[in-house]
């Protein structure tokens, strides 16, 4: 098998979980539409993860007659189908409200050999908002000219760094990499191909290799050489169409370890699986899907589960699901992925993992979540929480809980933290802060206090204010006339006043407690605790 | 014949040594009783470490936590075992403020948080699948919850050697719940200053917080005041250290 790189389009949109959350979406359901705005013109898409898009341009580009018609068709299309998804939830204010997302929603276009390449050229594209197609084998020559920085935003197109760095965190070690590469006087990936491969393998390990290959404009995964397996076609059929989604899951979680395991033991793993789910009605939704470390049980299932809810969601599929195929389409030499003595994958995370599916089964996937970052200054919607069974907790790292990139937000709560928290739409307890007068206290345009706050009433019970801090404005989004917030925030240290409770109590009543109130459309509300 | 007799009269006492009752007795019933191999304690964070006699969390105990700093205490004695790759669950606290336990130090890939029904047993069931799983449980018991079904779970939890740690949430936010678990240490954490803030300027900097270990596991009550956020828990960056605009 010749080792040449696959030509790719990739479509990659660097902020699209900020856009999303912008349109107040999932980024899974939300980049649905783009998928299929992609899918329309190639048929076999793989989705890495939500804002980026990887396909083969051998059968489109053909069919659409070159790779730059194809370049400006995908981009024209996701472009079409970006502006609908954002005019669909903003409504009549789509102009104003576009335009502030716009920097969110920037996406660009890139055609090249090997992945690598593909991604940095979408990188320019997104630059240059119109889609740079490399020519055809000038890859590694244009290659050898990018700063090997740019593996940093790759990450979603090549994959992470990969099981042989122990306790490797996806973006943390691109940066290491990076930053060791560049100290060492290699910034480009000129400089690192002209290494001798055995020296960047005695340097990073396993992922030595994969960089060399990577500089050097290959593919991460060299071909495998030799015989493949035979019967690596998992095929499912139901007796009956089944409708519950977790049915279907639940069959295909044998088969998928069953399918793992073979492979297994014939010492290879797929990076590339193709996954075709079949209606009773002939239906059908077919999607590629691609891990750089290989696949477990637990990633087959949960990019079924990904392409289920994608089909259920916007295909709607007449009749219950007759069939699932699994087929390999990738397969690599298997290196292993073992317990770390340090870092890494260890008991520990399977055994979590396990209780959590179990709570997810007892109570509903709701009644588990983990935190994300979404970025805000509202100190309850910094973070959101995501249901356990739409992450990989097997692959999670610190970067994917808060992102630390992002950079930090103007105008959020100062360190020290609260920790509570309450949203306008949690039931918050109703709190009044009143003046010296018993007056609430109000807040004119020029966030102004009517009066210096003397007490604090919650539910029925009386503070007095020792100190405060504030008042804080927030204003946000006064482009948008519906979703415009504006807000002020009064930081309180409050103490009980004594004789209201019994003796026993009054211990209590020495200790202060600080909280954050927030005056928003004439109420205040609770909005922290530092508890 | 007579020789064998004696034989079988002398070998009883070959190369036995003297039974000493006490000992032989307690090692015996140790091994009968099935003791489970005894686990190095969590490790907590260096400003708290001299509270614990043992130098960390021992497992399989249950640790109350009150006060008014008692949430911000509880992730703070989680902090070092989750960076040293235990996995904690937050039950029942739906509004944790995430940027606090970034701000302890908590390696925020290996939280959880569950909110299971508030009926006691379901309750219960589902913090004993949780702990399964989890070395660490930060919980704010519903005040529905049975002794019984507390002690149930406690025996789960020396079982598995986890650790519970119980949390007193403030009464203001939530109908009163009950401690009806039997802890082992109660950590008394009540905030004695507030640094930075004053009468319309600055903000909140800092908590002083005085920390009290005491209970049936702690021979003798140890007490310390700390600052929060502890200035070695975290060596991730604060999500939010800038401090707003002030008009």
């Amino acid at each position: 098998m010749l080792d040449t790189p696959t030509r790719v389009v990739v479509v990659q949109f660097p902020h699209w979980s900020s856009f999303a959350f912008a349109l107040g979406r999932s980024a899974r359901s939300a980049f649905e539409p783009i998928v299929r705005a992609v899918v329309a013109h190639a048929p076999l898409v793989e989705v890495t993860a939500p804002g980026v898009i990887v396909f083969a341009t051998r059968g489109p580009s053909r069919y659409v007659g070159g790779d730059e018609p194809l370049a400006a068709l995908v981009h024209s299309a996701v472009g079409d189908a970006v502006r609908a998804t954002a005019g669909d939830t903003a409504g009549a204010t789509i102009g104003s409200a576009f335009d502030a997302q716009r920097s969110h929603a920037a996406f660009g276009v890139g055609i090249a050999d090997g992945r690598l390449a593909a991604g940095i050229a979408s990188q320019h594209a997104l630059r240059a908002s119109e889609p740079v197609v490399v020519p055809a084998n000038e890859s590694s020559r244009w290659l050898a000219t990018a700063p090997v920085r740019s593996l940093v935003d790759c990450v979603e197109v090549i994959g992470a760094v990969g099981a042989g760095v122990p306790g490797a965190d996806d973006i943390a070690s691109y940066r290491d990499v990076v930053s060791l590469l560049e100290r060492l006087g290699l910034y480009r990936f000129g400089d690192v191909a002209a290494l001798d491969e055995s020296h960047l393998v005695a340097r990073f390990g396993a992922f030595g290799r994969d960089l060399s290959r990577l500089s050097r404009g290959l593919d991460r995964h060299p071909p495998l050489v030799g015989e493949p397996p035979p019967d690596r076609v998992c095929l499912l059929q139901f007796d009956g169409p089944v409708e519950s989604r977790d049915t279907v899951v639940n069959a295909v979680e044998e088969l998928a370890s069953q399918l793992v395991d073979h492979l297994g033991t014939q010492g290879v793993a797929m990076v590339r699986l193709h996954v075709v789910i079949e209606s009773d009605h002939g239906e059908r939704s077919e999607r590629m899907w691609y891990r750089s470390e290989g696949f477990s049980a637990r990633a087959v299932i949960e990019s079924l589960r990904w392409q289920l809810d994608a089909w259920i969601l916007h295909d709607a599929p007449t009749s219950g699901v007759v069939m699932v195929r699994l087929s390999p389409e990738q397969l690599i030499v298997n290196a292993g992925r073992q317990s770390a003595l340090w870092g890494g994958e260890r008991d520990g995370d399977r055994h979590a993992q396990r209780a959590v599916r179990r709570v997810a089964d007892m109570n509903g996937a709701d009644s588990v979540t983990v935190p994300a970052w979404r970025g805000d200054r509202d100190p309850a919607r910094m973070f959101q929480f995501v249901r356990s069974d739409a992450v990989d907790l097997e692959r999670r790292t610190a970067g994917d809980a808060v992102d630390l990139a992002t950079g930090e937000w103007r105008g959020a709560l100062p360190s020290p933290a609260p920790s509570l928290v309450f949203d306008s739409t949690d039931d918050a307890p109703k709190v009044r802060v009143l003046d010296s007068l018993g007056r609430a206290v109000a807040i004119d345009a020029r966030h102004a206090m009517s009066a210096d706050p003397a007490c604090v009433c919650i539910d029925d019970d009386t503070y007095d204010v020792v100190a405060w801090a504030g008042p804080w404005p927030v204003e946000e989004r006064w482009w948008d006339a519906r979703r415009a917030r504006r807000a002020v925030r009064l930081q309180l240290l409050v103490r009980q006043r004594h004789g209201e409770r019994s003796d026993a109590s009054m211990t209590d009543a020495v200790t202060s407690r600080a909280m954050v109130a927030v005056l928003e459309r004439q109420t205040w509300r609770l909005a922290a605790i530092y508890a | 014949m007579r020789l064998r007799r004696l034989a079988a009269y002398v070998r009883p006492s070959l190369g036995r040594t003297p039974v000493r009752y006490g000992e032989g007795v307690t090692t015996d019933l140790r091994t009968r009783l099935g003791a489970p191999t005894l686990r190095a304690p969590l490790p907590v964070v260096d400003p708290l470490v001299s509270l614990f006699a043992e130098g960390g969390l021992v497992r399989g105990r249950t640790v109350a936590c009150t006060g008014d700093a008692a949430l911000s205490t509880a992730l703070a004695l989680s902090a070092a075992a989750t960076r040293a790759g235990s996995w904690l669950a937050v039950v029942d606290v739906p509004n944790l403020g995430i940027a606090a336990a970034i701000e302890a130090g908590v390696a925020v890939e290996r939280i959880v948080l569950a909110q299971p029904p508030h009926a006691s047993r379901e309750w219960v069931t589902t913090v004993a699948a949780l702990v399964e799983g989890f070395d660490v449980l930060i919980v704010a018991p519903p005040a529905s919850l049975s002794a019984n079904d507390a002690r149930r779970l406690q025996t789960r939890i020396m079982a598995r050697q986890s650790v519970l740690i119980v949390v007193e949430l403030p009464a203001l936010t939530s109908s009163a719940s009950s401690n009806v678990f039997s802890s082992d240490l109660d950590v008394r954490a009540d905030t004695v200053a507030w640094s930075g803030i004053e009468q319309g300027g600055s903000h909140i900097t800092q908590r002083t917080v005085q920390v009290r270990v005491e209970g049936r596991r702690c021979a003798s009550p140890r007490e310390r005041t700390i600052t929060l956020p502890c200035p070695t828990m975290s060596s991730a960056q604060s999500p939010c250290s800038t401090p707003p605009r002030v008009s």
